[in-house]
């Protein structure tokens, strides 16, 4: 039966073509890919010895206009899947697709002069961000495990390419091959969970999965083609897992840190893990947010295996990051340390329907989280002249006072990203314990309590080793002398970051709105999640299309 | 009577070719054969998806296989040029020579 | 009826901002502006928080309607800077609010606190630091907006902190002076003390009730439904924001910090020590005055506690000889007055006391500034006399402030006071309220709005209240008699008489500049007008009908804040307004203050001698009051050698214990831990591979036989 209506859709499907409205949700990405090939076509243009700064800011330009457009396509989302169920086009694709443009954006406005000190000026850089990004506007907004994975490929590809870039240093050969064979490695692995996943439900649409798992658990007892679908979910968990850097799945991320060139650094610690947050959140709560499979207080599923990675990669992340003396690792190791926190939040309002709409802390903490780290590695980045890198803590000393702008937006970065008042990052802290707190008290269960206290405690601790960046600019004599790369690129990019995380931090209503906006915005939900939602939400758009359930008889 | 292959078989056949690719992955050290490892999984994964398709009489499997291998050819062309770069600096393709960052 | 009140009046934003703007442009820029222009930063935020805070109050009187029996409701402004929400239960927003009670503080406070700056603008002038000290008190009067304007507790207890924090810096802004740093380092302490009860406080109440917005709380409070949860906490948490304010406000047992606080610039010491912060305690039990009135044990406590305080600071300044600890026991007293005033449910008359002491103190304040300029920073009395003659201005302002602090009619003190003594005659505690229950007089006439005047049929007042009530009045009233003492021995000795001076000070005597004799003559002008608006009832009714209503201005203006106490949930008052004791507290009143200016006349202008005299006679008495009832004593012998003790016992656990065992011990443990799992990153990337895979399985095998973990 199950195939009869999935071919007969495809019949559809071949029929009618997608409607005039349905275009709108490839925009974003379409504006990314439209520079992208214009700057090919300038880039053959380009006369040989003159600077490309003009490339980086007309791609700067177009990831701008594509951050803008998704301003104005705010109102125009749809509240059911399109192109026949392959993508979404909602508020959430949408928040993401302008963090990814912006994060994209200030990371290239941080590399022309880097890159030149690296004698590695060159317009394939730009156009691998660009694409990079094209992939994760269309990962957020998938819905469908194909275009998950076309998406997911699309943006890890350049990433890998990029962590190699410096021809001339053997480190970044080396990040890019460690990166290049642990991400071929583990999205094969997820690949497979794909395929297992597609095996026990029929289908690779996520909200069809959805249905699908369902029928998993007869009456009877457990399917067998259930005990695939859990395997298939933890091996797909497991790739999304290594994208956000959350332990075990971290052990790539301190030495692509360290080897990659210091501006896409910021790009991968601040985008990736965000998108790769946001279409684990789609997928897990679109496909997979069957109750056995969901489990949740140690009912064993996927939720408890968030909380021992939330637990892990807090607990090793700030341990670890205090023995560090390269800047550039314990930033590694501390963005191991965030993806903890995040998970925390992630754990607490997935764990149940009615939580959902504690993910806006999520939202929340990763735009605070972006502007931080694209903050500290672009100042990184400023101070990255090629033989003479900032690569130690030593290399540190009294450069506070020396590029007082610089220092400033070191400071409020360290500031951000250790949790204190008034900046970004301890508003995002605060809602993401808070969610926590919340859910533990709604539930009576302690669990989420004991994870609070684990991360406050470990954020305590996290507070030395950022403390620290501070205490070797201002108070450290300078050991050797550094020529910054002096350019406006990275020092707009930089101002830019730290203003932003000081306004997040002081005036949070605006972001948290959006944050809640996209939250509430959300399409594809299950029904248990979808009447939560609606609560918050009591206006339904009038062309609200109920998505067709295909029942499946249980199969194999 | 002639054997038949069910599904089951087909299974069983990819998983072993995915272990074997993933042993391949984790035991040999020229970073060509580990990353030909990494293309004998995602071949095995193809295996999987055509089996299910063609159990379910379904297209999707299929076009997912397509689109698979066309990730593939992607990677193996990023993996080559990674591996020269690696090669350059290192004058070797092991991949255990590459230990210069690390703790 | 419907509450008035805009949440949008952005002026309120203004008024916080505008000191705080001063104190940073001071801050950053101050040591290379020019010394006029670091005057004109420092002045200018003041004037125009004043202005702004007149914006709000014509706002709040163009809101205001007149409601049934002639009370005025004038509801709030109120402005949100900005708003934490957060979906959960947590919700902090740093918000204002402006209602006749933080407008009449916040005119207050940026009234005064503009004069005083510029007294210091000459007082200072020659300070190289001058940036500094503007910056500290631009700052200061930030935090004290927070504190009056803050719409809910966290905003007041941001204010209260950072008060606490300003006259810390400002009591030692001398700090090369280790005594002064001492003091400083005092008054920080003990404040300490209190604040961390407010905040026990405060968290018991928002545990309780899930908010600590006024708004919201005084909605409980006067809600028949809802005030049951409020009376269970209303014990525990009066007495923990009341240590609190007894902190802040220099009452007993907390107020030994005071004194010691006049070491810093004497124009400080007229803003925070007498004006403004000290005044905190009171303005926050008025704040909470649904809380405090819902049990009379509390009420009597504060009451008592203002009494006392009022009475022994009396009695000890009466011996001192530095003129500003005379003037600071006589703030601890005249705070104590507020305190009974607030304790007897007489809220209006303890903010009408705020403000007219807030000008004469001020007033005094400043007076005793110019003396000590012009004597070359002597402060002794015994050392001065005869100035009368030196400095004219200086002089006939103190006797103003002299005469309004002693309760002479037709000066400000004795309208406030006056008001206090009579509701502490009239306003008796029910005090039995398991009694009031029973006898059946249901909560709904504690709670509710409805005319409060009813028939006390079946209410017992119990009779020792009624003696307390009575010893409250009477002890008050000494105090004031204690008080037009002290002041005019002030005044006599310092101003008339011979000069005690030595030769060489004696020619460099000289009147102040302009800068501070403008503010002096201010606030001269309104120590005496100031009481005006608070004419007692008997008074009034045989005034003309057109000068009735702004004869009882204060009380109108205070009505609708004070509305559901005033109903006298449960101190009670009914009936007809008590003219008689009103009349007896003026009589009494005006007889405190000849007969204490009279002694003072007769001991220090008529007989001279007779001092030293009865100074011999009465030894042990004096070398008491001398030494402040031994109170610092009795506190380093009975809390500060203890805890020194404990101190170094703690120091030596901590030190072997905490630290060696525990602190390093973690420390050790979570380095070696670090240590290990950073080699676990070998730098191959099969392991990596491996790491991954292993985990994978550990997952996969926890997943499918759950059984085994």
């Amino acid at each position: 039966m199950l195939n009869m209506q999935l071919s007969q859709m495809n019949n559809l499907a071949m029929l009618t073509p997608p409607s005039a409205i349905e275009l709108n949700a490839l925009i974003p990405g379409a504006i990314v890919t439209l520079v992208a090939i214009l700057f090919i076509l300038i880039d053959v243009f380009h006369r040989k010895g003159t600077p490309r700064d003009y490339l980086a800011y007309f791609s700067v330009v177009g990831l701008g206009v594509a951050a803008a457009s998704t301003y104005f396509l705010w109102d125009d989302v749809l509240a059911r899947p399109v192109f026949f169920g392959m993508l979404y086009f909602d508020r959430f694709a949408l928040f993401f697709a302008a963090l990814a443009s912006v994060a994209g954006g200030l990371a290239i406005l941080c590399s022309p002069a880097f890159l030149r000190s690296h004698r590695m000026d060159r317009g394939e850089y730009y156009l691998l961000v660009l694409l990079s990004v094209v992939g994760m506007i269309f990962m957020v907004a998938a819905a469908d495990l194909l275009t998950l994975f076309v998406a997911f490929e699309v943006m890890s590809i350049p990433i890998y390419v990029l962590a190699g870039f410096l021809r001339d240093d053997g480190r970044s050969a080396e990040a890019a091959m460690k990166y290049f064979v642990l991400g071929a490695f583990s999205a094969t692995i997820m690949l497979y969970g794909i395929a297992l996943i597609y095996g026990a439900t029929g289908t690779t649409n996520l909200e069809f999965i959805g249905h699908n798992l369902a029928y998993l658990q007869v009456a009877e007892g457990v399917h067998a083609g259930y005990w695939m679908a859990l395997v298939g979910v933890v091996l797909i968990l497991s790739g999304f897992a290594f994208k956000i850097a959350a332990v075990p799945f971290h052990i790539w991320a301190p030495d692509v840190y360290t080897g990659s060139p210091t501006p896409i650094v910021g790009f991968m610690a601040s985008a990736v893990k965000a998108i790769a947050f946001a279409a684990m959140l789609r997928v897990m709560v679109v496909a997979f947010s069957f109750e056995s499979l969901r489990g949740g207080f140690f009912g064993y599923g996927w939720i408890d295996v968030l909380f021992v990675l939330a637990g892990a990669s807090m607990v090793l992340g700030n341990l670890v990051a205090i023995t560090q003396n390269n800047v550039k690792r314990m930033l590694a190791y501390s963005s191991v340390a965030h993806a903890g926190y995040i998970l925390v939040g992630f754990v607490a309002a997935n764990s149940h329907p009615s939580f959902f709409l504690h993910n806006d802390a999520i939202l929340f903490y990763l735009v605070a989280y972006t502007f931080g780290v694209i903050g500290a590695f672009g100042v990184l980045a400023y101070f990255g002249r090629r033989g003479e890198a900032v690569e130690t803590y030593e290399d540190l000393g009294n450069l506070g006072f020396k590029y007082p702008v610089m220092g400033l937006v070191m400071g409020i970065c360290m500031f951000s990203a250790a949790g204190i008042p008034p900046t970004a990052g301890f508003l995002a802290k605060l809602y993401i314990f808070s969610s926590a707190v919340d859910a533990s008290i709604q539930t009576g269960e302690f669990a989420f309590i004991g994870l609070v206290i684990l991360g406050v405690l470990t954020s305590v601790a996290g507070v030395y080793y950022y403390l620290k960046v501070l205490v070797y600019m201002y108070m450290k004599p300078a050991l050797r002398e550094f020529r910054p790369l002096d350019h406006i690129g990275p020092k707009v990019a930089v101002v830019a970051c730290a203003v932003l995380t000081l306004y997040l931090g002081i005036f949070p209503g605006r972001a948290l709105e959006l944050s809640r906006e996209a939250i509430v915005d959300f399409v594809g939900a299950p029904a248990a999640v979808q009447s939560v939602i609606d609560q918050a939400n009591p206006i339904v758009p009038d062309f609200a299309v109920e998505p067709a359930v295909v029942a499946a008889e249980p199969v194999l | 009577m002639s054997w038949e292959p069910t599904l089951i078989h087909y299974l069983l056949l990819s998983a072993a070719i995915f272990s074997i690719g993933l042993v391949g992955v984790l035991v040999r050290r020229n970073a060509i054969i580990l990353f030909m490892s990494i293309e004998l999984m995602l071949n095995s994964v193809n295996l999987t998806f055509i089996a299910f398709s063609k159990y379910r009489f379904d297209m999707d499997g299929h076009i997912f296989a397509f689109f698979v291998m066309a990730v593939a050819a992607a990677e193996a062309a990023v993996a080559l040029a990674i591996v020269l770069h690696v090669f350059r600096h290192k004058r070797s393709v092991n991949v255990d020579e590459a230990q210069q960052l690390r703790y | 009826m419907e509450p008035l009140f805009s949440n949008n009046f952005h002026y309120l934003g203004l008024i916080v901002l505008m000191p705080l703007l001063g104190a940073i442009i001071n801050g950053l820029l101050g040591a290379k502006l020019p010394s006029k222009v670091v005057n004109v930063v420092a002045c200018a935020p003041m004037l125009l928080s004043f202005v702004f805070t007149l914006i709000g109050v014509r706002a709040l009187l163009a809101q205001g309607v007149e409601s049934e029996g002639g009370r005025f409701s004038m509801g709030y402004l109120s402005y949100t800077v900005y708003e934490w929400i957060y979906s959960g239960s947590l919700s902090a927003d740093i918000s204002f609010m402006l209602d006749p009670l933080s407008a009449t503080l916040v005119l207050i406070i940026t009234g005064v606190g503009f004069l005083i700056h510029v007294y210091s603008t000459g007082y200072m002038a020659q300070d190289p630091s001058k940036w500094r000290y503007f910056s500290y008190l631009n700052l200061f009067v930030f935090a004290m907006l927070l504190l009056v304007l803050g719409k809910n507790l966290l905003v007041t207890f941001i204010g209260w902190e950072g008060v606490g924090v300003c006259s810390y810096l400002l009591i030692g802004f001398w700090y090369t002076d280790s005594e002064k740093a001492a003091a400083g380092m005092k008054a920080f302490v003990v404040n300490r003390v209190g604040d961390f009860a407010f905040l026990l406080g405060m968290f018991i109440l928002f545990f309780t009730t899930g908010t600590i917005d006024y708004v919201e709380l005084s909605e409980l409070a006067t809600n028949a439904s809802t005030v049951p949860l409020l009376i269970q906490i209303a014990l525990p948490v009066g007495l923990l924001i009341l240590i609190g304010c007894t902190g802040k406000s220099a009452q007993i047992p907390l107020f030994v910090w005071l004194p010691d606080a006049m070491a810093g610039p004497t124009p400080v010491s007229a803003l925070i020590h007498a004006a403004t912060m000290v005044t905190a305690g009171v303005f926050v039990i008025c704040r909470l005055n649904w809380l405090f009135t819902l049990d009379p044990r509390l009420m009597l406590t504060v009451a008592v506690i203002g009494c006392l305080t009022a009475f022994f600071a009396a009695t000890i300044a009466i011996v001192q000889t530095d003129i500003k600890r005379v003037l600071a026991y006589s703030t601890i007293s005249q705070l104590g007055f507020m305190f009974m005033a607030v304790g007897v449910g007489a809220y209006t008359a303890a903010i009408f006391h705020v403000a007219t002491h807030a000008f004469f103190k001020a007033l005094l304040f400043l007076g005793a500034g110019s003396v000590i300029h012009g004597m070359h920073h002597e402060q002794d009395i015994r050392k001065m006399g005869g100035l009368k003659k030196y400095m004219p201005i200086t002089r006939w302002t103190f006797l103003i402030g002299c005469l309004a602090i002693a309760g002479v009619p037709f000066l400000s003190g004795f309208y406030s006071k006056d008001m206090i003594l009579w509701s502490a005659l009239s306003n008796v505690h029910f005090l039995n309220i398991e009694g009031v229950m029973a006898a059946d007089v249901v909560m709904a006439y504690f709670t509710s709005t409805v005319n409060p005047f009813f028939n006390a049929e079946g209410v017992e007042i119990v009779t020792w209240a009624k003696i307390v009530h009575g010893g409250l009045f009477g002890l008050g009233l000494l105090t004031a008699l204690l008080t037009a003492f002290y002041m005019f021995r002030l005044y006599f000795m310092t101003f008339e008489g011979e000069c005690r001076a030595d030769a060489e000070t004696k020619k460099h005597i000289h009147e102040s500049p302009d800068s501070m004799l403008i503010p002096l003559i201010v606030l001269a002008f309104l120590s005496v007008v100031a009481g005006y608006i608070g004419w007692p009832h008997v008074v009034v009714a045989f005034m003309p009908e057109a000068l009735q209503s702004p004869a009882l201005l204060i009380e109108h203006w205070l009505d609708d804040v004070f509305y559901h106490s005033k109903t006298f949930r449960l101190t009670g008052r009914f009936g007809d307004h008590p003219y008689g004791l009103e009349a007896l507290a003026i009589a009494g009143s005006v007889g405190a203050a000849a007969v204490g200016i009279g002694t003072a006349w007769f001991l220090y202008i008529k007989r001279p001698e007779l001092p030293a005299w009865i100074a011999e006679r009465a030894r042990l008495a004096f070398k008491w009051l001398e030494n402040k009832y031994y109170i610092d004593e009795l506190y380093d012998r009975i809390a500060v050698q203890p805890t020194l003790l404990l101190g170094q016992l703690s120091y030596w656990f901590d030190r072997y214990i905490i630290d060696g065992l525990l602190v390093n011990g973690t420390g050790f443990v979570a380095e070696s831990a670090g240590k290990i799992l950073r080699h676990m990153q070998s730098g191959n990337v099969q392991r990596y591979a491996t790491y991954i895979t292993l985990a994978l399985v550990f997952i996969l095998f926890a997943l499918i036989y759950p059984a085994c973990f």
